[in-house]
């Protein structure tokens, strides 16, 4: 069977299949915009009371999930951040600094520090959503576009 | 970190069709009918098909769900279809090699 096949023209196949996975990724700058705005509000909740962060926690999660099943309307398929094998890296690459976020925004709760802290770690983590949103889908993009497996 | 998949030709992901889909399906999570459909330009009919062999090969699981008020069908690789495509993959890179036209001037004698 191994003799009838071609195996450069298959390998074009799964590049291109592959590859317009990738072409079809096009979503609004507003996506970047609610996600960012979901990651700074559980961000900020961090330095409120304790029941103020439950209810953030649980408003954010419905918005996650909300947003989740937007995309598989929009585009019929969905990845988790941490799957593919390089744009994972920027998922991984992501957790440092969201950690130091919370941290900061919990040292007001936590250790009496600033009242302005969560604000900043928020913001903080509002931009970085951003810009790592971004790069984790233009790296996933770069590597449907590079075919392999 | 993973280890390399060891070569395997897979006749059952290798039909044209089906090979399309799992290019698709490794590359996500999990995928909806009528986006593989028209990503591989076939027939509701058609794609049933491939499905249903792929799902007999333990390649694919399928999951119905009612979403928006209508059943809709999520198609997914599961573990031993993402090792069995991995290989299948591995096999074509190594029979592509295998068939590889020669540099240029390699095996030039004078």
């Amino acid at each position: 069977m191994a003799d009838e096949i071609d195996p450069r023209e298959a390998l074009a196949s799964i590049h291109e299949a592959r590859a317009g996975v990738g072409r079809s990724m096009d979503y609004p700058p507003a996506w970047d915009i609610v996600f960012g705005l979901l990651v700074a509000a559980m961000v900020t909740a961090q330095g409120l009371p304790q029941i103020s962060i439950a209810l953030v926690l649980l408003g954010t999660l419905a918005g996650l999930f909300w947003m989740m099943k937007w995309w598989r309307d929009r585009f019929g398929w969905w990845v988790s951040a941490y799957a593919p094998k390089r744009a994972r890296w920027v998922a991984y690459g992501m957790l440092p600094p969201f950690l130091g976020c919370l941290g900061l925004s919990g040292w007001t709760r936590l250790f009496d520090g600033p009242w302005w802290a969560p604000f900043l770690g928020g913001a903080l983590a509002f931009v970085l959503t951003i810009v790592f949103g971004r790069w984790w889908a233009h790296v996933y993009r770069r590597e449907l576009a590079g075919g392999g497996q | 970190m993973s280890a390399r998949p060891v070569p395997a030709f897979d006749p059952v992901i290798h039909a044209p069709g089906r090979l399309q889909i799992c290019a698709i399906l490794s590359s996500v999570d999990s995928a909806e009918f009528a986006m593989l459909r028209d990503a591989i330009k076939v027939s509701d009919s058609v794609l049933s098909k491939h499905l249903k062999q792929l799902e007999e090969a333990g390649h694919v699981a399928l999951t119905k769900a009612a979403e928006n008020g209508r059943q809709r069908t999520w198609i997914s690789l599961t573990p031993a279809g993402r090792k069995a495509f991995a290989a299948h993959v591995a096999e074509l890179q190594r029979l592509a090699a295998m068939t590889a036209p020669p540099a240029l001037g390699q095996g030039f004698s004078g």
